[in-house]
């Protein structure tokens, strides 16, 4: 109940209040002054929200340093094969070729009604296909070599959450690709690096956070941009396990085509990727906790 | 000093000890954990470009610090990730029963990347790459949320 209200409420019209919804009883919550801004409803099994207090963002210097380099555009193909893309991180794994993005830029998203309904392929989510990865990628090079300065790499698989195979469940928008070489035979490991990866996160944690991606606002996709900010964990909303995952306020441009796109630590951890926003409440991006429906997918493609 | 403060002085220190050995115990049973638990990371390392390869994984059970387990990047891993994943578990997993609901989290949601159709790049890249056949067979391709080429 609370989360459709969340959809179906008008933002502006809650904000000066903090109303925390805790199954059929709702708190209310005098807020700072900063955490005004922030007001909304939240639901008992949204798990997790942050405040951000404080922000940067801007360009990523050409050509790009590590970790940069790890953080790529993912060419690909949708179910009705039109050309998109979205943006993926090579992760260090044994395969030494495995990127982390989003479900949703690797499969439509099942539209399974219930759980009843798993299992029978015509709600499955349908694949996207010729996926092509382009670690560091810079489209304003005027040559193939400044443009993908550590070459491209082609697809062996790809995997998603289960929830989001039968449910296009937007709290496990999480997937994997692994990867093949490069024209001069080199693993994305070999060529870029890899960042580390959190799953299972106690998500109460507060840290600096580095976000990255290819929105296509900004020169239509071909440079990277990232932000950075404190995330401030603004609710204590337990159970904080399993929901949403990650939220805080958007950061400039990194919209459209940042989908996949990296959100780290300061040691180089992916805790998430960006996933999605609300249309009413589009200041605000998403990313999924990654719980063990993540680790599923991960296992099927480190 | 008496007896009697010996003897009680012994006891008090067999009892420290003795609570030392457990809370010892205590934190190997948490580190040598088959399989992680709900509340515990798993963490990947970074690795820089054409460094040894270096798989790491770190527990934090206890929520301080971490533990980490190197591995030897041979697949073989500690049994953190190592049990595979059946339908059934996969579906115990997603009981908690977040977005299970029809319309429950969907609607109102716009993907961030794909709504847009792009001038795509595609072309000027090889379309058929080398694949590493050495590396294949790590992955577990009886998934069944997979795809592959």
């Amino acid at each position: 109940v609370a989360r459709h209200a969340m959809r179906t409420s008008s933002a502006p019209s809650i904000g000066k209040v903090l109303l925390v919804g805790l199954g059929s009883v709702s708190v209310l919550v005098a807020t700072t002054p900063q955490a005004v801004a922030e007001a909304r409803l939240v639901g008992a099994n949204d798990p997790v929200y942050w405040n951000q207090t404080s922000f940067n963002g801007g360009y990523v210097n050409t050509p790009y340093q590590w970790p940069d380099i790890t953080v790529g555009r993912l060419n690909y193909k949708d179910e009705n094969g039109a050309p998109k893309y979205c943006t993926a991180t090579v992760i260090n794994t044994e395969s030494q070729a495995t990127l982390i993005t989003a479900a949703h830029c690797l499969n439509s998203g099942g539209d399974a009604p219930t759980t009843a309904n798993e299992g029978d392929g015509a709600y499955a989510g349908k694949w996207h296909s010729d996926f092509l990865f382009i670690p560091a990628y810079d489209g304003t090079k005027s040559t193939l070599a400044g443009r993908a300065p550590y070459g491209a790499f082609s697809w062996l698989g790809a995997s998603v959450t289960y929830s989001w195979y039968w449910h296009e469940n937007y709290h496990d928008d999480i997937g994997f690709v692994r990867l093949g070489l490069n024209a001069a035979n080199h693993t994305p490991l070999y060529e870029v690096g890899g960042m580390g990866y959190i799953l299972n996160e106690d998500n109460s944690v507060q840290r600096w956070t580095y976000v990255q991606g290819h929105p296509l606002s900004y020169n239509n996709g071909v440079q990277q941009r990232y932000a950075d900010g404190y995330l401030d964990r603004l609710v204590n909303d337990t159970p904080a396990k399993d929901g949403d995952g990650y939220e805080y306020q958007k950061v400039g441009d990194l919209t459209q085509g940042a989908s996949g796109g990296p959100w780290y630590t300061g040691n180089m951890e992916i805790f998430t990727v960006f996933s999605y926003f609300y249309t009413y409440q589009a200041d605000r991006m998403h990313g999924s906790y990654m719980n063990a429906e993540a680790q599923a997918a991960l296992k099927a493609e480190q | 000093m008496s007896i009697g403060h010996l003897a009680r002085r012994q006891l008090i220190l067999g009892l420290v000890v003795l609570a030392a050995l457990l809370s010892g115990s205590a934190v190997f049973l948490t580190m040598t954990a088959p399989k992680a638990k709900a509340d515990n990371d798993i963490r990947g390392c970074p690795v820089s470009p054409a460094s040894t390869l270096a798989v790491c994984i770190a527990t934090n059970a206890a929520g301080a610090g971490g533990t980490l387990v190197n591995e030897s990047g041979n697949g073989v891993d500690t049994g953190i990730m190592g049990t595979d994943w059946t339908l059934a578990e996969l579906s115990a997993a997603t009981a908690d029963g977040v977005g299970l609901t029809a319309g429950s989290a969907t609607s109102g949601i716009l993907p961030s990347a794909p709504n847009a159709n792009l001038p795509v790049d595609q072309t000027e890249f090889p379309p058929a790459l080398p694949l590493n056949p050495s590396l294949a067979g790590n992955s577990i391709a009886n998934y069944p949320f997979r795809s592959s080429r």
